[in-house]
């Protein structure tokens, strides 16, 4: 199956690209992704999920075609 | 569902709050709760040399005394940059931070204890002035430097626009360090539970972004942190970042016992968040005819000791530094400058109040320089919808610069406005003046913008409406309700609200930037849509009806193909194991275009609003009165009358105190105005009298076609008192708030 990622502010920086696609094995879960990018420490745990507007958790099951956010909760005005 | 229609009933937390009956956070207690002392610096920058609570440990009724070697997670916290710590280990920069907390079973002792804490320090030398801060001598706040941010966004040539200019304007303007004063001053209750979790009830505007801060701070799992952040007792930007959350949660990890805090005024106004003021400096050049052709403007962002918002702050001012206007050519540079002067964050309007203020007055001056109305000026170069904006995206929906001037000349204080300034004495005077803004809404490109929300039938047939957006006195969760309701087809009284907490509520974002009406009127439509379709999905599976069928909201029911159903009827046949859930999700559109170099720019939604203003100075003392607004709103569709005319009315009282009253005066890093003795707001006897004029542009991407008004109204206010004092007396504002000695000093600038 095919998921898109998209990483935004610090999250940025744990992979070349922004926005990326990976082909997963059917089953694969979200928090094996953040597992693979090696996010870590205090961004690990200020880091947020989003499908769609909708918040996941590590345990979620990926579904062909699914956009991944990574984020902060940062506020803006 | 173009033709909802909201029914208006009282506030949905009118009753409690009128009555004294709710509880809030600083009204809480439980059993075996001890009360926390926070011990805060002696001095606004020292290096922390030791900390020895052997004293304050051993007195009776002190149960714990923590210190930065304490903290079992991160020791920081910020929205953006967790770069303040909940104890400092090393080093203090500003008054406010905190060097140990202390748990006791009373406050009194917990207060004799914080005082018997020995911290040896070694002082630095204090910068208290962003300009200063800059210079490479400066003693540095942080390690890496005094810059919190840098931001340059430019379009066109600037010096080439002012160079064709007839006229140009240059000044340099400043703004004061408004504090947000809520009722409740920030206060709050951590709770360990049992099975090692902990519920947090802490007044705030973000539960879901505390849990996460929280957690951090922990070293905890962020699903074993409840946080309950509503009721409220105010908060106007002050309660975004964590206040007293952190310390807390710590101090009741480590007990194991619920443990209280509750701020002094005192303590709030040196400790607290406060809004930025900035140093502006503005070069704004224009043709005879009044056309703009180019803005130049620096600002300097007193951050205070720590990044917060500091950042987006400053970004949302350089956004709106030339406004909606037509400029061609800008040049808008910033700085976020650490500095030892307290600490400053979110605040009512983010920015935006500040360059208003000198874009307005420069446009006014204009003006009169050039001979044209004030009116005239703003209406030659407003923008409309479809064109560019002054840093460099296109405006593609719902700008209403034009509407809102309109309506304002229209308006009866500007029509008459020569009436309305006769006085009966020489000494006093009176003038009338206006200004427009818009107002930036959500969260900006780069920043995901989300939410969602739940509309569950339950069991007696009545729903239960699941959102996390915190009310703090916006009327929100009324409106919310109504919403609801106008699209189920039902009385408000059958909607219950869930919100403002992680617990049985479903992550909407922050109740931040203007984002909050228009956010949850997508995700409950989504969720509305949803629940029909979960409704046709159950007939379907109980008798083939088909899946797809559509069920529409009518009268107390639905119109289903299995015939009419009240709500009553769905409810006995599906909700009686668990509710029959309709689930929405909303993302914000953005954007066209990225503004480099500047994360959040630009908004893709503007609120917009003119206002005019009547004051009276007193030209032997200074004092100003304002006596009369007169607010030209865009609410898209207004949901209920009552919440927008409140919001106009705490808009304009805080703009006034803006531009009259509020400054927190800090001296060398020590606060001067510590309560409301000598820091000044506007009380029920300066407000002044209000005309509203409501106007409804629906906003095409809201489902129900509502904007966010909450900021706006209290920009043009700002600026329109300034310029009024001009119009009264002749002189120009450029520093506020215009206190009397203010402008007893530029009435009578050769008086000693």
């Amino acid at each position: 199956m095919n998921v898109k990622i998209k990483l935004f502010q610090d999250y940025k920086q744990y992979h070349d690209t922004p926005e990326y696609e990976l082909e997963l094995p059917a089953g694969t879960t979200a928090g094996e992704i953040v597992r693979q990018l090696g996010i870590k420490g205090a961004e690990l745990a200020y880091l947020i999920l989003i499908l769609k507007g909708k918040r996941v958790y590590d345990e979620y099951v990926l579904q062909d075609g699914d956009e991944l956010v990574f984020a902060a909760p940062i506020g803006g005005g | 569902m173009d033709d909802i229609r909201f029914e208006q009933i009282a506030r949905v937390d009118a009753q409690g709050k009128a009555c004294g009956t709710t509880a809030y956070m600083s009204d809480l207690s439980f059993p075996g709760m001890l009360y926390a002392w926070f011990v805060r610096s002696k001095y606004p920058h020292a290096l922390i040399k030791s900390v020895d609570v052997s004293k304050a440990m051993v007195l009776d009724g002190v149960v714990t005394v923590l210190t930065a070697a304490d903290v079992t997670g991160f020791n920081g916290f910020g929205i953006v940059n967790p770069d303040m710590p909940v104890i400092c280990g090393d080093k203090v920069r500003y008054m406010g931070d905190t060097v140990a907390l202390v748990a006791a079973t009373t406050e009194r002792i917990a207060e004799q204890a914080a005082a018997l804490v020995d911290v040896d320090y070694e002082v630095l030398p204090v910068v208290d002035d962003p300009i200063e801060a800059l210079k490479p001598d400066a003693p540095k706040v942080h390690d890496k430097g005094n810059v919190c941010l840098h931001t340059l966004i430019t379009k066109g040539d600037v010096e080439q626009g002012l160079r064709e200019a007839d006229v140009v304007i240059e000044h340099e303007y400043r703004t004061p360090r408004q504090a947000h004063t809520p009722l409740e001053t920030e206060s709050g209750v951590a709770v360990p539970e049992a099975d090692g979790s902990l519920s947090m009830y802490a007044g705030s505007q973000y539960a879901f972004r505390d849990q996460l801060q929280l957690a951090r701070i922990l070293g905890m799992n962020p699903r074993m942190i409840r946080v309950y952040s509503n009721p409220v007792g105010g908060g106007f930007g002050s309660k975004d970042e964590l206040t007293i959350q952190g310390g807390i949660a710590l101090l009741a990890m480590k007990t194991g016992k619920p443990v209280k805090v509750f701020l002094s005024r005192e303590e709030s106004l040196v400790s607290g968040w406060k809004r930025h003021p900035f140093i502006i400096r503005m070069r704004t050049g224009f043709k005879s005819d009044g056309t703009m052709l180019a803005n130049d403007v620096t600002c300097y962002e007193d951050k205070g000791a720590y990044s917060s918002l500091g950042g987006p702050i400053l970004n949302l001012a350089l956004e709106h530094a030339s406004s909606l206007y037509r400029v061609p050519n800008t040049r808008h540079e910033g700085w976020a400058v650490f500095t030892n002067n307290g600490v400053c964050g979110a605040m009512r309007g983010f920015g935006v109040p500040q360059v208003l203020f000198a874009l307005e007055s420069n446009m006014h001056e204009a003006a009169e320089k050039l001979g044209l109305d004030p009116v005239t000026i703003r209406r030659k170069n407003v923008l409309h919808q479809g064109e560019v904006s002054p840093i460099g995206h296109t405006l593609r929906t719902g700008v209403s610069m034009d509407l809102v001037l309109d309506a304002i000349e229209k308006s009866n204080l500007w029509q008459h406005r020569e009436e309305y300034k006769k006085t009966d004495k020489p000494w006093l005077r009176r003038g009338v003046a206006l200004a427009l803004a818009p107002q930036g809404a959500g969260l900006g490109l780069g920043i995901p913008d989300y939410a969602g929300a739940y509309i569950d039938l339950d069991r007696d047939g009545n729903f239960t409406l699941r959102i996390g957006l915190v009310e703090y006195g916006q009327g929100t969760h009324t409106g919310f309700t109504q919403m609801a309701a106008g699209l189920l087809h039902v009385h408000p009284s059958r909607v219950r609200i869930v919100a403002g907490q992680t617990e049985g509520s479903v992550d909407a974002g922050p109740a931040t930037a203007s984002r909050s009406t228009y956010t949850a009127s997508n995700a409950i439509a989504a969720a509305f849509r949803d629940f029909g379709v979960k409704v046709a999905g159950a007939l379907d599976a109980k008798y083939h009806t088909g899946a797809d069928a559509v069920c529409e909201a009518k009268d107390g029911g639905m119109t289903t193909p299995a015939g009419f159903r009240t709500y009553e009827e769905l409810a006995q046949e599906f909700s009686q194991e668990s509710p029959l859930r309709g689930e929405g999700y909303f993302v914000w559109p953005t954007a066209d275009r990225e503004i480099p170099g500047a994360a959040g720019l630009p908004h893709w939604i503007y609120s917009f609003a003119a206002q005019a203003a009547l004051v009276e100075v007193n030209t032997l003392t200074g004092e100003t009165h304002l006596l009369k607004v007169a607010t030209a709103l865009d609410t898209g569709h207004t949901v209920n009358p009552q919440q927008v005319e409140g919001q106009i009315d705490g808009g304009v009282a805080q703009g006034e105190g803006f531009a009259l009253f509020e400054d927190t005066l800090i001296a060398k890093g020590q606060v001067r105005t510590k309560n409301f003795s000598t820091y000044i707001i506007p009380t029920v006897q300066d407000v002044p009298e209000h005309e509203y004029i409501i106007l409804e542009n629906p906003e095409g991407t809201s489902a129900l076609g509502v904007r966010g008004i909450g900021e706006v109204v209290m920009v043009p206010v700002i600026p329109a008192v300034a310029l009024a004092i001009h119009d009264a007396t002749g002189v120009w504002v450029r520093h506020l708030p215009a206190t009397p000695e203010r402008v007893y000093r530029l009435l009578h600038p050769d008086v000693q």
